[in-house]
């Protein structure tokens, strides 16, 4: 998946006069990244920041080629979006889990690979990419009961029959 | 590729979420329950090996399966905690509470404090126990920093809100309304809370003038305060500490508050000129001299080319001095030049207002949007007409003139001309006529302004319930109006929403209804009939004429179909000239 997308992203990039930078996956693939979209990550724009001249490949240890496809591929769909506001603040008081479409299809993925998306955002510093990883997730919580919620995620139930029993008796106010 | 040996390397490397730093709430260090929520296990000591065979016992499986088959796994568990509380932090109150009972881990990060800091119980108050509130609140502890208990009764005369009171210490935010707290309580939060920014406190019968003078002392940060209702507070001992001891205060809510008489708490109001909102409605022993200590001082310097205070002007946005019923137009003339940045003043029953005031005041205001003036029953078009003039005609928005009985059309007519943003007007029990009527229903259809919206929409809502001179020629005139394109343009535009005498209401509602869906035939159908049931009424012996107009009404249809803004307005022109024939 990764070596036939790759080549494709290389060649629309070269048209562009932005430099380009090269990425090494920890699968030791290398990937060509217009600098503007590599600088999504916080990580890479720090990172170049520190040294001006940048022109071996920046190793991305923690992330294998097919989740740093995805990821390219989501900065460059989003690599002229505005800033995000830094308001730490107002976000934290009310969160919504609404995710514009392009993100919704673009998280229509296995498990493996959206907690994968969601470890590399995180690694790399991308934002809004977390933001719209741990939405997913969230979404995915929403609206299930406990059981529903476990059989999603394969999750071991480790209460006991009379815990389990105790505990619901006290969130029988947060039922619907 | 493996997913197994990717959790190391993950852990290892930086998160966004700084490893917490933060002490996390004691309950989540480990894998215990936390405290408040008293599972019936064995000791301590017992729950935690049983847990730790639990865990291998689970990690064995977890490994077992992998080599069976992938789906099995839990992605969910590989992530580093930061990144969970992450993702529980979308979950609402109530969801996080059912996804408690997922597992063991679930539940510790569940209750994570950093995922209530903000703890608004608005969604569930009323369903709440009083223990589990106590849990999450005590168990969450110095993380909330916005609490809102708003009507959580059951934490009247409990024990456990001790708990509450001394958990939170970093509150920045909380309100108390309707909780009927102790007072031992409240000086808790207020004594632990120096970053306090905005405290609600109305209604709490139990707080006394210490408590705000502890406020004073021990939260400088201060913006906003409501004290509303709280008896045992007076303006003169209690929220004189107040003003004089947070120097941010920007709002404050003190209706019903009594002892305004002494000057001493207006006159902090007035050195230090910080409030941008100031709620004193019901407040009975508000005299014209507080009003005048308040944007004067005691003592002003009057400049004696002007006659005015050399003071500063006042900060103040909005006033609200309702129900006062002592002020008269001599506090309108203090307010006069001197509160250049209002935009809200609600009057209403002071009945002592009359013209002399306003005309003095309304001149020099530029930016009032709101004016509620309801009841002050000594104004007349004298006063309307000073608005209409004034240069904040533009900007005003709300009007409610409600029982100012001398108010009619010779004031009304030229206001409704001067203000293009108005967009509540209320004109109950006001000598306001159709000349009014029709005004309105000419002047919000010239108004060009879509507020970014296509098509027809409710631009000004007018109410006019018991206004003995509007009839329902009135009330057809605005209809008639509403149902009009603007020659020559594609857009519909601002139209009016009427809330009028119940036997004429359904017709109003559903010929707007018709207006707002863009159907202007079915509307003027709807209009046609109407009006010539009401002349039928009118005349009500009439039954030969009821016959002709009912041979009228069989082309009107087919007219109606060709729709359009010249047919419109050729039906227009018709129909007005029959109802003029008729009357």
């Amino acid at each position: 998946m990764s070596n036939t997308q790759a080549p494709a992203t290389v060649k629309k990039l070269t048209l562009v006069p932005t430099r380009l930078l090269t990425l090494l996956s920890s699968d030791s693939i290398e990937k060509k990244v217009a600098r503007d979209v590599a600088e999504r990550s916080i990580l890479i724009k720090n990172m170049l920041e520190d040294c001006a001249e940048f022109d071996q490949a920046i190793p991305i240890p923690n992330v294998t080629s097919s989740v740093l496809t995805k990821v390219i591929e989501w900065c460059e769909h989003h690599k002229n979006d505005p800033a995000p506001a830094a308001d730490e603040k107002v976000d934290s008081r009310k969160k919504s889990t609404d995710i514009d479409e392009w993100d919704q299809k673009f998280m229509q993925v296995d498990q493996e690979m959206l907690f994968e998306i969601i470890l590399a955002a995180n690694y790399l510093d991308i934002k809004p990419l977390l933001d719209v990883g741990c939405k997913t997730v969230a979404n995915m919580i929403k609206g299930k009961s406990p059981e529903e919620i476990r059989e999603t995620f394969n999750i071991q139930n480790d209460f006991t029959p009379e815990e389990e029993d105790q505990i619901r008796r006290e969130n029988q106010w947060a039922e619907e | 590729m493996s997913s197994s040996s990717l959790i190391p390397k993950y852990q290892a490397a930086q998160p966004i979420i700084e490893p917490p730093a933060l002490p996390r709430s004691a309950s989540c260090g480990d894998l215990d329950l936390p405290g408040p929520f008293s599972l019936k296990t064995e000791s301590q000591d017992e729950t935690r090996t049983g847990l730790k065979r639990r865990v291998n016992t689970a990690s064995t499986e977890i490994l077992g399966a992998k080599k069976d088959e992938v789906r099995k796994v839990d992605y969910f568990e590989k992530l580093p905690d930061e990144l969970k509380v992450r993702i529980f932090g979308y979950l609402r109150p109530k969801e996080l509470v059912r996804a408690s009972l997922v597992s063991r881990q679930w539940h510790a990060l569940c209750y994570d404090g950093q995922l209530w800091t903000v703890f608004d119980a608005t969604e569930f108050y009323k369903d709440i126990p009083v223990d589990k509130l106590v849990g999450i609140i005590s168990t969450a502890g110095g993380f909330i920093r916005h609490l809102n208990l708003r009507g959580c009764v059951q934490l009247q005369n409990d024990w456990r809100v001790g708990a509450v009171s001394t958990a939170s210490q970093n509150l920045v935010y909380a309100n108390l309304e309707g909780c009927k707290l102790e007072r031992i309580a409240i000086h808790n939060i207020v004594g632990n809370n120096e970053k306090l920014v905005q405290i609600n406190l109305s209604g709490q019968q139990s707080i006394t003038n210490s408590t705000l003078r502890l406020m004073a002392v021990k939260c400088p940060r201060l913006e906003s305060l409501d004290v509303s209702w709280c008896s045992g507070v007076d303006a003169a001992r209690g929220l004189r500490k107040i003003i004089e001891g947070c120097p941010e205060l920007r709002e404050l809510k003190a209706s019903e508050m009594a002892r305004f008489d002494e000057i001493s708490p207006m006159q902090a109001m007035f050195r230090a000129n910080t409030l941008e909102r100031l709620y004193l409605s019901g407040c009975e022993t508000l005299t014209d001299d507080s009003i005048r200590a308040m944007v004067e001082g005691r003592h002003p310097d009057i400049d004696p080319l002007t006659g005015r205070t050399t003071a500063p002007p006042r900060k103040l946005k909005h006033l609200d001095v309702s129900r006062c019923s002592r002020l008269t137009s001599a506090s309108l003339k203090h307010l006069a030049h001197n509160v250049p940045d209002l935009e809200g003043l609600q009057l209403s029953r002071c009945d002592l207002l009359t013209d002399d005031g306003f005309t003095t005041l309304l001149p020099t205001l530029t930016k009032l949007t709101h004016l509620d003036v309801e009841e002050c029953s000594q104004i007349t078009d004298e006063t309307i007409l000073a608005l209409a003039s004034a240069p904040c005609a533009v900007t005003l928005k709300h009007l409610q003139l409600s029982y100012c009985e001398l108010v009619g059309d010779a004031g009304l007519g030229p206001l409704i001309k001067a203000c293009p943003n108005l967009m509540n007007l209320e004109l109950d029990n006001t000598r306001a006529g159709d000349f009014t009527m029709e005004e309105i229903g000419m002047q919000v259809r010239r108004r060009t302004d879509m507020r970014g919206k296509t098509g027809a929409f409710v631009g000004m809502r007018v109410v006019m319930y018991d206004c003995p001179s509007i009839t329902w020629n009135g009330v057809r005139e605005v209809m008639i109006r509403n149902a009009t394109k603007r020659p020559y343009e594609d857009v519909h535009g601002q139209v009016v929403q009427m809330k009028c005498y119940y036997g004429w209401q359904m017709t109003c509602d559903e010929h707007l209804k018709r207006v707002l869906r863009g159907d202007l035939c079915s509307a003027n159908k709807l209009e046609t009939k109407w009006a010539e049931h009401m002349i039928a009424v009118e005349e009500g012996h009439g039954r030969r004429r009821r016959r002709r107009d009912a041979g009228t009404q069989d082309f009107i249809p087919e007219l109606d179909d060709e729709a359009g803004p010249v047919s419109s307005w050729r039906n227009r022109g018709r129909r007005r000239g029959a109802s003029c024939a008729i009357m």
